[in-house]
């Protein structure tokens, strides 16, 4: 039996990624969760010795203040496949100023680029959705579906907005997840978790000992090393549940900026150089409202 | 409990076809021992006898004429074909196979639309091997590739792509492969969509997002062969192989813990088995643990599920579901705690049978629940080279499902599969028993199918069974004389 005394418990499931979290630094600039941030993601796969298989990049934008009833999350991904083909994907999305940051409308693009960048022709899926006379309009190419939904609705994407603006209470919201744009998968719930101190960044004190595993046969585990020189962080742990995703477990800092998630074994991991904040406006801004409420469509 | 009644209700063979019991005594395993004729057959069965040879006709593609009544083909002469691979799917973790822990809406409306197999099988529960079955219609034996080892179908035998090339068929790959790299940039036959990449969870949408765009993007007018291979519920080998960092001994989430999927009754049973079977231990879990593994291992086909949700959307959308004959079955199962197992390799049901749904409206009849015959992954060759009019490829094993999705339940159909495992492991499941033999070992098991669904009485040395284990010692050794083995 691999020796079970390291405190893997206190760590779950941060420690899925925790190799990939040596020296990190923890940001230090000010973050408003209702401002204009763009945060960037790496995205690692939490196998044996984590590695990163592509980016994420959000970014909130508070066209009409923190008040205003509506903001856009504008997306980019990137996973790199074997021969350095890549998927590369741009989302915009629409959302409510509400808890859940409930979509109101979005497009969606993906496409598979060669090695040389170039996009593979056939591969260009482009869909578009909002929200209308209480249901969903889905729109790909000509075709149109519409799909209504019970209840409260979000998307992964706009959790990742909720987290940042989540109250650290643990009373969970149910709502049903909107994923992939168009898949319905109802019974989800999020919910705060717990706040614990971690000692984050620092130096491995046996660098030798990164990425070992321990273990024989079907019993092994990733070793976690001890680190010196970290940095104490609070960090708040929200968990999102349900059918059709693994738990997901988002954390995010005292200011509310998420620095990490881990969702099976897909890490993500905040790279606070590649990221940007500032503090939205007070007020609304009615020109930017009215973008926003003609790119949504009718109100929720 | 829950889900004890494997398969629902539902066994792999006919009761009566198998022969019951009578005052006690176990029915043979082989009470009709029935050779198909030639002349009870229709034009498709003669083209696969010639293609075969005359030794074919007990196990080999045999189709008969499509029934009076059944539905008649639709638009396309020649008919478009889907094929979607999942990764270590097991047959009764799905909702419209009766799982109550789970949610599968776009795998049932496929179902719901279609046929499914209950009685279906993995050639060898392990994913280069089964692929290799899938991909040319022949067993792992055959083909060369008879473990995760060694992964080369053999030159000579053509696979899916390169046969409907052939024909004249656009043949498009999107996702795993593992014959043999898992992920390579080209394979023979098939023009690729992408190579997939790493584990499911991160990367089956890409496998999703390309194959919807082919459809939806899609101006060709010649049929196409699409494959879409996706890595989930693969992904569940990293819960036991990692355990410490994904299955904590105590419940991480304690808000799931109603939800959490029972613990098989046959978690602690272990049979005699041969040293293969035997020396095979799962990880040391608690039962809290065991059940946390199942939730995942849940969750992961739900996601599957989704994605086969956006390919069924854009079927749909395009005007291509009449059209398109969608297989969708998987390499292999999982131990998912049953005998204490993770994973695959083993010859029990939780390994080797897995789902195999064939759905076209119009094509196939909607809503047919097949637990009378058994099937193998050897039957897509053929199933599709009977849909396409064209012959399979020489050597194929398989048969054509076709008068059964059809609604021919007469049909003349084979006796027994067979599924070899561990290289030198094989396993002859007939409608009632199922019998192990590993070359070299003196331990073989006998599983009455029938009345001990989840495999906890190996009945091997029973005397009483001694007319059943020699029936099946002689099937198993008719279909060892017929394989032909690669150098």
């Amino acid at each position: 039996m691999p020796d079970q005394s390291f405190t893997v418990d206190h760590l779950f499931p941060l420690n899925a990624l925790w190799d990939a979290m040596g020296g990190y630094q923890p940001p230090a600039a000010s973050f408003d969760p209702w401002g204009n941030w763009r945060n960037v993601y790496r995205i690692y796969q939490l196998i044996g010795l984590s590695f990163q298989q592509g980016l994420l990049t959000i970014g909130r934008v508070a066209k009409g203040g923190a008040r205003a009833g509506r903001f856009v999350l504008q997306v980019t991904q990137e996973k790199v496949c074997p021969g350095n083909h890549r998927q590369h994907l741009d989302a915009e999305l629409t959302c409510a100023n509400d808890p859940l940051a409930t979509p109101l409308a979005w497009r969606f693009r993906s496409e598979m680029r060669d090695r040389e960048g170039r996009t593979l022709a056939e591969t260009v899926l482009e869909k578009a959705g909002r929200f209308r006379d209480g249901q969903f309009e889905l729109t790909a190419g000509e075709r149109r579906r519409t799909l209504r939904l019970p209840g409260a609705c979000a998307m992964s994407w706009g959790l990742f907005d909720a987290v940042q603006r989540w109250p650290h209470r643990p009373e969970p919201a149910a709502f049903t997840l909107l994923d992939e744009f168009d898949q319905p998968k109802p019974g989800h719930s999020l919910a705060w978790r717990d706040a614990k101190e971690y000692e984050l960044g620092g130096e491995d004190v046996d660098p030798s000992r990164r990425g070992v595993r321990e273990g024989r046969g079907r019993q092994v585990r990733k070793v976690i090393n001890e680190r010196k020189n970290t940095i104490p962080t609070r960090l708040h742990a929200f968990q999102h549940l349900g059918p059709g995703t693994l738990p997901m477990v988002y954390y995010t800092d005292d200011a509310g900026r998420l620095l990490f998630a881990v969702n099976g074994l897909v890490g993500l991991l905040l790279d606070p150089a590649a990221s940007t904040a500032e503090t939205a406006m007070a007020t609304g801004d009615a020109a930017a409202n009215s973008d926003a409420a003609t790119t949504a469509g009718t109100e929720r | 409990m829950a889900h004890v009644d494997r398969y629902k209700n539902v066994s792999a063979g006919s009761p009566k076809a198998a022969g019951e019991s009578m005052a006690g005594a176990p029915a043979r395993a082989i009470t009709r021992r029935s050779f198909l004729k030639a002349g009870a057959l229709g034009a498709g069965a003669i083209i696969a006898e010639q293609a075969l040879g005359p030794a074919a006709g007990r196990f080999g593609p045999l189709a008969t004429a499509r029934a009076a009544g059944a539905p008649a083909p639709a638009g396309h002469a020649r008919p478009n074909f889907f094929f979607i691979i999942s990764d270590q799917l097991r047959l009764d973790y799905i909702a419209a196979h009766g799982c109550p822990f789970i949610y599968t809406p776009n795998i049932d409306r496929l179902i719901g639309q279609g046929a499914t197999f209950y009685g279906s099988h993995s050639t060898n529960p392990v994913c280069c091997p089964a692929r290799s079955s899938l991909m040319t219609g022949r067993m792992p034996v055959e083909t060369g590739v008879i473990s995760n080892a060694r992964p080369n179908i053999h030159p000579s035998i053509p696979n899916l792509g390169q046969w409907f090339s052939r024909a004249g068929y656009e043949c498009l790959y999107s996702g795993k492969w593992h014959l043999p790299e898992t992920y390579p940039l080209d394979i023979p036959g098939f023009r690729m969509l992408n190579s997939g990449a790493g584990q499911g969870d991160l990367n089956d949408t890409i496998v999703s997002d390309d194959c919807e765009a082919y459809l939806r993007n899609r101006a060709s007018d010649r049929p196409f062969v699409l494959v879409a291979s996706f890595m989930q519920p693969h992904d569940i080998c990293y819960w036991a192989i990692q355990n410490d960092a994904l299955v904590p001994r105590e419940l991480p989430f304690e808000s799931i813990a109603a939800e959490l999927p029972p613990l098989p009754p046959n978690n602690k049973i272990r049979p005699k088995a041969p040293m293969r079977v035997d020396s095979a231990r799962g990880p040391d879990f608690n039962t809290m643990q065991w059940r946390y593994y199942l939730y995942i291992y849940s969750r992961q086909i739900e996601m599957l599920d989704a994605n086969i949700g956006s390919l069924l959307d854009a079927l749909e959308d395009t005007g291509l579901a009449g059209d398109t004959v969608i297989f969708f079955t998987s390499d292999h199962g999982e131990g998912a705690g049953c005998h204490g197992h993770v994973s695959k390799w083993y010859p029990y049901d939780e390994s080797v049978k897995v789902p195999f749904v064939v759905s076209c409206p119009g094509r196939v009849q909607a809503a047919l629940r097949d637990a009378d015959h058994l099937v193998s992954g050897l039957d897509v060759m053929s199933t599709m080279c009977d849909y396409a009019g064209i012959q399979p490829p020489p050597g194929a094993l398989g048969r054509s499902l076709r008068p059964l999705l059809e609604g021919n339940s007469l049909t003349e159909w084979r006796e027994f599969v067979v599924c070899e495992t561990h290289e030198v492991g094989r396993t002859v499941r007939t409608a009632q028993y199922k019998y192990v033999h590993y070359e070299g070992d003196p331990v073989e098991m006998l599983f009455d199918m029938k009345n001990d669904p989840w495999e906890t009485k190996n009945l091997y040395e029973e005397a009483r069974y001694a007319d059943v284990m020699k029936d099946h010692r002689k099937l198993l050794g008719e279909w060892e004389a017929r394989m032909k083995p690669v150098a």
